[in-house]
């Protein structure tokens, strides 16, 4: 039996049918990457299995059991980070969001905000508001907050998407780091094939719309990964040049 | 010359300038001194107002009943425009309602009030709360309905239920649309306790104010109707105090989004 596992699920929207028939498996601790053509429902297959959005056929099983609403085993790291974070609350009682209504009293809600905002290098920024940070930053309380809450499936949705490129390549090592540091497993919706590549062990390539698992390709390349390094290497770019190929076909 | 325009004297240099053309106007008998006073007369007569305490007694009435109608406005409007931008159905239950009460202009309640509820503070206090309800309630739907849904979603993705979506997430954010409601309702407060004193009280600063033209006491009634402008100006400023104090990430957010 898999940890997650997905058997055929369809979605539609009025008579627009974004995936249809979708299975795959995703085991324990796994970094799986997600790529497709731009609009073929990366963000549709992801919010499924966040629960967050009901599947119009088939069925989705966490640990045995289905899956029919957000879980507390399952966080969901949206896109739109300057949106998702509440713009009412500093860093510090952002990250405290999902801590409160748990159960846990305020000094091991305090203490725990304190360790994430460390560990996503905000040290010095607890009580800033969003506003007043960059988006690299805002994007880095997104995953202080999602961390702390202490899930074991991270669902990343275009995470680093409207960053630039220093932060953006900053910020997949900072994922990297706490994936393997706390044994996640991440399910990581990307556009950017060199992204998929850099972080994932496996990536999953969707067809266009209706979306059905077109391959799922082993990204055979050691940890820690470099930057520069790991993107030189031969089976780097034997990888990408798959990839390409079936993305986007000639 | 135009270091003084862009100064904040300007505006209180013409302010100075009406009164002493309002001095000049009255005293040199161009208009009926009885229907107007000087300035100055009218000033003594606001003065005495204050240096007898007799201020205080005008305006505690008018106080009391004005904040009880505003705050039950306050929480009934929220209370049920959460209900209507949270629910589909309250809002197709409700919203034909309130179109049609909406447009109807408060003061024309007052005698419908009187004929329930008499000429006491009940009568006024129903009317200042009607006609403040109906600003709270518009805002605070529509500031409901605007909740990003990524912020629902982030909600329900920390698995957050119902009630603590809706004290963590949605009043939050619907807050500064509340407090625009909140404003508006502030100022038809102070109308609509005017205008039921007008109509029937035996206190208050509208009562006042009729009662001192009624009974030919000129310089009283335009002392009054000064106390209203400078009532009106301090209620004012205690929202806007109080709005900076509440809503400061929304004010420094969008100043920051300007710059």
């Amino acid at each position: 039996m898999s940890f997650l596992s997905l058997q055929g699920v369809s979605r539609t929207f009025g008579s627009f049918t974004a995936l249809e028939g979708l299975s795959l498996e995703v085991e324990r601790g796994e970094f799986l990457a997600i790529v497709g053509p731009s609009g073929c429902g990366k963000s549709t297959l992801l919010q499924i299995i966040g629960g967050l959005l009901a599947p119009s056929g088939g069925s989705v099983r966490f640990g045995g059991a289905a899956v029919s609403g957000p879980r507390r085993e399952m966080i969901y790291v949206f896109q739109q980070y300057n949106r998702s974070l509440f713009p009412w609350r500093t860093v510090r009682r952002n990250v405290a969001f999902g801590l409160e209504d748990t159960g846990l009293d305020r000094v091991e809600i305090e203490r725990k905000c304190a360790e994430y905002i460390e560990l996503v290098g905000l040290k010095g920024f607890a009580e800033h508001y969003p506003h007043q940070l960059s988006g690299g930053m805002q994007q880095r309380v997104a995953v202080a907050r999602a961390l702390a809450f202490g899930a074991d499936v991270v669902l990343m949705d275009e995470p680093f998407g409207s960053v630039d490129a220093q932060t953006r390549a900053d910020l997949q090592d900072l994922v990297l780091r706490l994936w393997r540091e706390y044994r996640l497993t991440v399910l990581f919706v990307t556009h950017d094939i060199d992204e998929a590549i850099y972080v994932s062990q496996k990536v999953l390539v969707l067809s266009r719309a209706p979306a059905r698992v077109r391959a799922v390709l082993a990204t055979d390349l050691p940890y820690p990964r470099h930057q520069v390094k790991t993107k030189e290497t031969p089976a780097y770019l034997a990888h990408r040049r798959d990839l390409y190929s079936m993305v986007m076909p000639a | 010359m135009s270091g003084f325009f862009a100064s904040k004297w300007s505006g209180f240099a013409l302010i100075a300038l009406l009164l002493a053309g309002w001095e000049l106007l009255a005293r040199s008998g161009v208009v009926a001194t009885v229907a107007f006073p000087s300035f100055t007369r009218v000033f003594d007569a606001f003065w005495t107002l204050v240096s007898t305490g007799q201020m205080t007694g005008l305006l505690l009435p008018s106080l009391a009943r004005l904040f009880a109608g505003y705050l039950i406005a306050v929480a009934l409007g929220v209370a049920l425009g959460v209900l209507m931008g949270y629910f589909r159905q309250a809002y197709v239950l409700f919203e034909p309602l309130t179109e049609l009460l909406r447009p109807i202009p408060s003061p024309a309640y007052v005698p419908i009030a009187i004929l329930f509820l008499g000429l006491g503070n009940e009568m006024k206090i129903f009317t200042i709360a009607f006609s403040c309800f109906f600003p709270v309630l518009l805002n605070t739907y529509s500031g409901v309905r605007a909740v990003d849904v990524i912020q629902i979603n982030t909600a329900r993705t920390f698995g957050k239920g119902a009630g603590a979506t809706l004290r963590k997430v949605i009043l939050p954010a619907a807050l500064p649309q509340i407090f625009t409601g909140m404003r508006i309702a502030l100022a038809i407060a102070l109308i609509m306790v005017v205008i039921s004193e007008m109509v029937a009280s035996v206190d208050g600063i509208g009562y006042f104010i009729l009662n001192a033209q009624r009974s030919f006491r000129v310089p009283d009634m335009y002392a009054g109707v000064i106390t209203l402008g400078l009532l009106g100006y301090a209620l004012n400023a205690l929202f806007v105090w109080l709005e900076r104090h509440v809503l400061r990430w929304h004010i420094d957010a969008n100043r920051r989004e300007v710059a």
